[in-house]
């Protein structure tokens, strides 16, 4: 008989026998343990949400998302162009920090994210080597992060330019949105469970 | 699960490390309809909601853009890629690219119009490098000292075929604003501080201005080519005669000292005076003619001067129109004086009353107009009472007409009257009172100051100029004397009311 830990409260239980239609839940505290397929589903979840937010990744990055108009210059930037810039300028530790945090990372997030639970490229064996990867490579992207210092700029910066949001803001939010929950839906005891 | 015993095989590890009594068995719980390919596919639709809202956001940040063209210029003046083309002040276009061209001769600019400035690429359009100019004629562009350049558009013929390649000017045309004006040449025997945009004053009023001033071919004379504006052109007669007004004149005698100036304007930047005197030759002439430039005006000519009608037609004399506004304010009732103009005519139905909107009388019920009076120039007046509204024929862009009873006051015909189809240059008329005789007085309206408004009917009109005495006032047009319409103030500012079929 196999034994599961409860990943909301941690005991320890037996598991009957399943019918399909039956889901196992904690003695304690009721959460699902398990349920036929629930691998399936579970995956299926995060890689949907996974594969969004990737769509989303590159108009957010790519589409211009600030436009500034100060003394009559105007110009226009995407997330990537203005790293680009940045790194241009010799301002390699920013442009570098930025790039990383907020393209580098949030990106293999994702893309770890859907090879878990969906693509399966890698051997089963690199399993728990790349979920650990994507743990750590979670932490630091900080997509969040970007999308506050945004709203920084705007409370601070409205009455010197003139400035206006471009569309890759609303494609930011729905990525962070996304990618969000697909690391929260993503359940790690699932990619372990033979199928 | 971890095994500490290193021996033994897996089952008999799990049966004796880990008592199988020792851990709860979990719940079974029945799920409801299985769920299993639902569930999997919900997650699915949200992706592909997103994945339209990419495709999305992608097409709208795809720049749209209109024709690209390329403009030459031989001076940069520091125009850079984002650069912008405004025409009237708003932004058509964006500049690419910013070149030298092979020979380093001139400066190419590539320019990408947008989708709405479609036009601005026909054949004869002009474009200008705007940068600040500071001279004595004037200081223009001040808002590229700080701001970036852009490059000023004046769109040429729109039926011309469209062009890829402009020549740009070196500065912003001095026609830019007075098309199809009257061009002149005057010859005189020097410069006398004369540059482009230098005015040409009528008794002090700019009826146009200097385009160039160069030598004449045997560098004998000077030739200064001026425009005259076009609602200025029946000033231009044959025997007109054109003198110098720049600078000033101090004549010091024995009675003292003597200044003369025109205006401060043409004592810095230059002017050319004009005035016709009625005997000799008044044909009307075309452009090109050339007349004599000289430095002094010659007392007779100003002497001889009469009146040159400005208009090619008799104008129709207009009545004032009075009576007091009854409003509450907070309770109180109050009752103001108001005077519009008003214009007296006769058609089938009589005679009638063309003026703006009338207020009722107190009492609403009735639908009467409150009384007023129809005061002539002249003095003698007329009152009007208990006209009810029913009678009248208002228009919905606020022009009303009255049934009047009045005899021997001066009205128009119906024949006098034409319905507008587009905006046309055209004046309003009003009637001021003199001594003598009634004299119009008119202020002229362009047809690039009338703009549509689909709200009321109207066309607005725009500048700074104040018509707030010419409310009610009949609008003529320029081309065949005609009454078109009336000027109306409406909140929005000055209107005029086209004439419509029904209130003919």
């Amino acid at each position: 008989m196999e034994h599961r830990a409860c990943h909301c409260c941690g005991l320890i239980h037996r598991l009957p026998s399943l019918m399909p239609g039956q889901q196992a839940v904690c003695t304690r505290c009721g959460t699902g343990i398990s349920v036929p397929g629930c691998r399936r589903v579970s995956a299926s979840r995060t890689a949907a949400a996974a594969f969004a937010a990737l769509v989303l990744f590159w108009p957010a990055i790519l589409c211009p998302i600030l436009q500034i108009e100060k003394l009559g210059h105007q110009q226009q930037s995407s997330i990537l162009s203005g790293t680009v810039e940045l790194l241009c300028h010799g301002n390699w530790l920013v442009g570098g920090i930025v790039l990383l945090f907020s393209v580098v990372f949030p990106l293999t997030k994702i893309m770890l994210l859907l090879e878990l639970s969906l693509l399966e490229v890698l051997h089963r064996r690199h399993k728990a080597l790349t979920l650990r990867i994507m743990e750590h490579v979670g932490k630091w992207s900080m997509m969040d992060v970007m999308l506050l210092a945004f709203l920084v700029m705007l409370v601070k910066l409205g009455n010197l330019v003139e400035f206006h949001l471009g569309p890759a803001v609303v494609a930011f939010i729905a990525c962070v949105a996304m990618s969000m929950i697909a690391s929260l839906t993503f359940d790690p005891h699932a990619i372990f469970e033979d199928s | 699960m971890k095994t500490p015993e290193p021996s033994g095989s897996d089952a008999a590890v799990s049966e004796t490390t880990i008592p199988e009594s020792g851990f709860p068995l979990a719940e079974v719980k029945d799920v409801s309809a299985s769920p299993g390919l639902l569930r999997l596919s919900k997650m699915w639709w949200v992706t592909l909601l997103c994945l339209i809202l990419a495709m999305g956001l992608v097409w709208t940040s795809l720049p749209d853009h209109g024709p690209e063209i390329t403009i030459r210029f031989p001076e940069g003046h520091g125009l850079k890629p984002d650069d912008t083309v405004r025409y009237r002040g708003i932004e058509v276009g964006t500049v690419t690219e910013v070149t030298l061209d092979e020979a380093l001769s001139a400066v190419e600019v590539s320019v990408m119009l947008n989708p709405g400035g479609g036009v601005l690429n026909r054949e004869g359009t002009r474009f200008w490098i705007v940068r600040p100019q500071l001279s004595l004629m004037g200081i223009s562009g001040l808002e590229t000292a700080v701001g970036s350049k852009y490059i000023g558009v004046s769109p040429g013929d729109p039926t011309a075929p469209p062009g890829k390649h402009f020549q740009g000017l070196t500065a912003s045309p001095p026609d830019e604003l007075a098309e199809n004006g009257l061009e002149l040449i005057l010859r005189g025997d020097g410069r006398h501080g004369l540059s482009a945009g230098s005015p040409v004053t009528w008794r002090g009023i700019d009826v146009g201005q200097v385009l160039t001033v160069n030598l004449s071919a045997d560098a004998r004379h000077v030739d200064v080519t001026v425009r005259i504006d076009r609602r200025y052109h029946r000033l231009v007669r044959r025997s007109s005669k054109f003198w110098i007004t720049s600078g000033f004149d101090v004549d010091v005698g024995f009675s003292g000292v003597k200044l003369n100036a025109q205006s401060l304007s043409t004592m810095i930047r230059g002017g050319i005076s004009l005035i016709t005197p009625t005997e000799g030759d008044d044909a009307p002439i075309g452009s090109g003619h050339m007349f004599p430039l000289v430095q002094k005006p010659v007392t007779e000519w100003l002497e001889a001067a009469d009146n040159v009608p400005l208009v090619g037609f008799s104008l129709p004399e207009t009545v004032l129109v009075q009576g007091t506004r009854s409003t509450t304010v907070f309770g109180i009732p109050r009752s103001r004086a108001y005077t519009q103009v008003g214009l007296l005519t006769v058609g089938a139905t009589g005679t009638n009353l063309l003026t703006a909107e009338l207020p009722l009388a107190a009492d609403e019920e009735d639908r009467t107009l409150a009384e007023f009076r129809i005061q002539l120039m002249t003095g003698e007046s007329v009152a009007v009472r208990d006209v009810a509204l029913d009678d009248c024929l208002s228009s919905d862009n606020g022009t009303l007409r009255i049934p009047v009873e009045v005899s021997g006051f001066p009205t128009a015909a119906s024949a006098q009257f034409r319905v507008p189809t587009a905006p046309e240059e055209c004046i309003a008329v009003r009637t001021a009172a003199s001594e003598s005789k009634p004299m119009p007085i008119i202020q002229s309206i362009d047809r690039e100051q009338l703009s549509l408004t689909g709200l009321t009917g109207g066309w607005i009109i725009s500048g700074d100029t104040d018509y707030s005495a010419s409310h009610g006032a009949p609008v003529v047009a320029t081309s065949d004397g005609k009454i078109i319409g009336i000027l109306l103030n409406n909140k929005s500012g000055p209107v005029v009311a086209p004439l419509s079929d029904d209130n003919r």
